[in-house]
């Protein structure tokens, strides 16, 4: 039987700071992100970043949390969890985290996160998740002081894209870089919606379009969804991106051209903005309590 | 010091039983008439005088499904409010109307009126129209069909609505207006004596049973408040401001989160009992006082009194933030909001606007949301 191929699959990934070593810590703070389409745990050593993984999401969200754990503190020598001083969950799924000591929104998270990974000069943050898309005003601590919220729609976000790369039969991780290899720009498609998206696209390539051309009409629908959102909260430099779909050329370049601003490149995987929050809520709330 | 008050397990008797409370079948069985009327410019004190029940319609404290609402009022473009009501008016459960007094708010009670009229049995009287502008002409042409309104409801039971029941009704629900005013600055303590979930069970019972026996447990219940000296603790002062919302567990929900809703811009809040009916020939004072916008709704024009209004509250009840309730469709409260949120927000106080629909429940998405403005308004910590 020939094996289905999923075009929706990423790379499941892990990092662990092989110059730091935990038991010199003073605290061990931990953040768990459990979205609807991927989990993350972060892990600090007094708020510097020590190991992270990004796993995808089960079914349930202990679950989902669990695995992400485990998948993460199977690179951290030694480190368990009862060495962790506080952990923070955040996500969907963050009330159902049975490990967590408290659960923080992911949109205070992402800030925070947004602020360790891009600095504090961020202003307009961007975040496209798994079924939501949300932008955040911070300031330079990273606390968000106004935010917009969409999930009601999947355009914008990366179910949406998923829902994309199994129509075209193209790996999710590729349509960026493909969006870009064609003569011409084309105009955004006119229905965003995903849920007419296959019979948009069958028809569009019915009309001679190549997959590349149809896959630069729905990133560039999507940057305009995105870009309406953005300019509802007006966008303020400097700008960046958090969330999967920051790893999506097609459409952060399609949304950078709309609104005139590039994006801030990250140091690192900026799927992980949410937990890295989280983790730092953690490590300030373990402060809290000690004293 | 947070028991429950004696007075406040009394109240949750009259919501128990919705939409015919308890109030209302004794009201019957006695052979009385009950009046159901929508929105607060129809001045419930002539219904009152006429010898017969005032009843809000409105919805309970469930979110229910609308499937045969949606057959008769296209909910693409008809508000969930709309068809709640007419939803429990074809199920039957308003049943024990002997008719209906509507005015014209907006679209949305308009065709509900229409409607509901085509469809059920209820007979409903010609509907009172709502000047938009307030001004002396608007005055004077809404003074017009509240004079209507007491023919129409005199003709219907064939019975004649004197000055003096009029006055008498004028006196009995300006009461109300005094206790729940008084109730209302007792919010403005950091630690106030009653939750806004409370509040709002407190403002559902107002309008289902003989506003006598109402203004007997509201003054039950300031005594009560005053010898225990309940007190909630002090945390974040909300608003919660929409068209209209009777989920007393949608607020509770947001209190859940560490908030204390202190303050109210609704339609069955403060937009209901705020401003007393002043002295003088009882229909034209009635006219006045429910068409006055001191604390205006979202319909009415110039919209600047409704901004100020806003302000002033969330000066004297010292808020940290309002959400903002924006039913889908609701045109007059969505095109309102962008008038008074940059105002609000530039004065230091924060608004968050949050889709909800009417009756709905506190879910995910929506508790997201409200967590995250509440730690936007509350969470600090040293990094």
């Amino acid at each position: 039987m020939e094996e289905q191929k999923e075009y929706f699959r990423w790379v499941e990934s892990t990092y662990v700071n092989p110059e730091m070593d935990w038991r010199k810590a003073e605290i061990v703070s931990a953040g768990i992100d459990v979205g609807s389409v991927s989990s993350q745990m972060v892990v600090l050593c007094d708020g510097a970043l020590y190991a992270y993984s990004n796993t995808r999401s089960g079914s349930s969200s202990p679950s989902s949390a669990k695995n992400a754990m485990d998948i993460c503190l199977k690179e951290t020598p030694g480190l368990t969890l009862d060495k962790i001083n506080y952990l923070v969950g955040t996500g969907y799924g963050r009330i159902n985290i049975p490990f967590a000591q408290k659960a923080v929104t992911e949109i205070s998270c992402h800030g925070m996160g947004a602020n360790y990974i891009y600095g504090p000069t961020v202003q307009t943050l961007l975040d496209m998740g798994g079924q939501d898309c949300k932008t955040l005003r911070l300031n330079e601590q990273g606390k968000c002081l106004n935010f917009l919220m969409n999930d009601k729609c999947a355009a914008g976000t990366g179910r949406g894209m998923e829902v994309i790369a199994e129509i075209l039969k193209v790996p999710v991780t590729e349509i960026g870089d493909l969006s870009f290899d064609i003569d011409e720009e084309p105009e955004p498609v006119s229905s965003i919606c995903v849920v007419f998206a296959k019979t948009e696209a069958t028809a569009l390539l019915k009309m001679g379009w190549s997959k590349n051309k149809v896959l630069a009409a729905y990133c560039g629908a999507m940057a305009r969804r995105v870009v309406e959102l953005l300019n509802m909260l007006t966008v303020e430099k400097e700008f960046a991106i958090t969330g999967g779909i920051a790893k999506n050329k097609g459409v952060v370049k399609r949304i950078e051209k709309l609104i005139g601003i590039e994006a801030l490149v990250p140091k690192m995987d900026s799927q992980i903005a949410g937990a890295l929050g989280a983790a730092i809520y953690a490590k300030a709330f373990y402060k809290r309590q000690k004293q | 010091m947070t028991e429950t008050l004696k007075t406040l397990e009394e109240i949750r008797k009259v919501n128990a039983s919705f939409p015919f409370s308890e109030p209302a079948r004794k009201w019957k069985e006695q052979g009385k008439k009950i009046v159901g009327w929508i929105c607060i410019n129809v001045p419930e004190e002539i219904i009152h005088a006429a010898g017969m029940l005032p009843y809000r319609i409105t919805g309970g404290d469930e979110e229910i499904t609308l499937d045969r609402a949606n057959e008769y009022l296209f909910s693409g473009s008809t508000c969930s409010y709309s068809r709640t009501i007419l939803e429990l008016q074809l199920r039957g459960e308003y049943g024990f109307l002997d008719c209906i007094a509507a005015a014209t708010p907006c679209e949305g009670v308009i065709r509900l009126a229409e409607v509901g009229t085509h469809y059920h049995n209820i007979p409903i009287l010609p509907l009172l129209d709502i000047p938009r502008k307030i001004n002396e002409r608007a005055y004077d042409y809404y003074h017009g069909e509240v004079v209507g309104l007491k023919k129409n409801l005199e003709q219907f039971f064939g019975i004649t609505i004197t000055d003096a029941a009029l006055a008498n009704s004028i006196a009995v629900y300006n009461k109300t207006r005094v206790i729940l005013q008084k109730l209302y600055d007792m919010m403005k303590k950091d630690t106030p004596p009653l939750s806004g979930a409370e509040m709002m069970e407190i403002l559902n019972a107002a309008v289902r049973m003989p506003r006598e026996d109402y203004n007997i447990l509201l003054g039950n219940l300031l005594k009560e408040i005053e010898t225990t000296g309940r007190a909630l603790p002090a945390q974040p002062r909300l608003m919660i401001s929409g068209a209209v919302l009777n989920t007393s567990s949608f607020i509770k929900g947001v209190e859940s989160l560490g908030v204390n809703i202190v303050a109210d811009d609704l339609c069955n809040g403060s937009r209901y009992w705020w401003e007393q009916v002043e002295a003088g020939e009882p229909v034209r004072a009635l006219a006045r006082r429910h068409l006055l916008a001191q604390c205006p709704c979202p319909r009415t024009n110039p919209q600047h009194m409704r901004s100020e209004w806003l302000m002033e509250t969330a000066r004297e009840m010292r808020l940290d933030g309002i959400i903002a309730l924006t039913m889908r469709n609701c045109a007059p409260y969505i095109l309102n909001l962008p008038m008074w949120k940059t105002k609000l927000e530039d004065q230091g106080t924060p608004v968050l606007d949050l889709d909800i629909e009417y009756g709905g429940g506190f879910s995910g998405q929506v508790r997201t949301r409200i967590e995250a403005f509440v730690e936007m308004l509350s969470l600090e910590v040293e990094i």
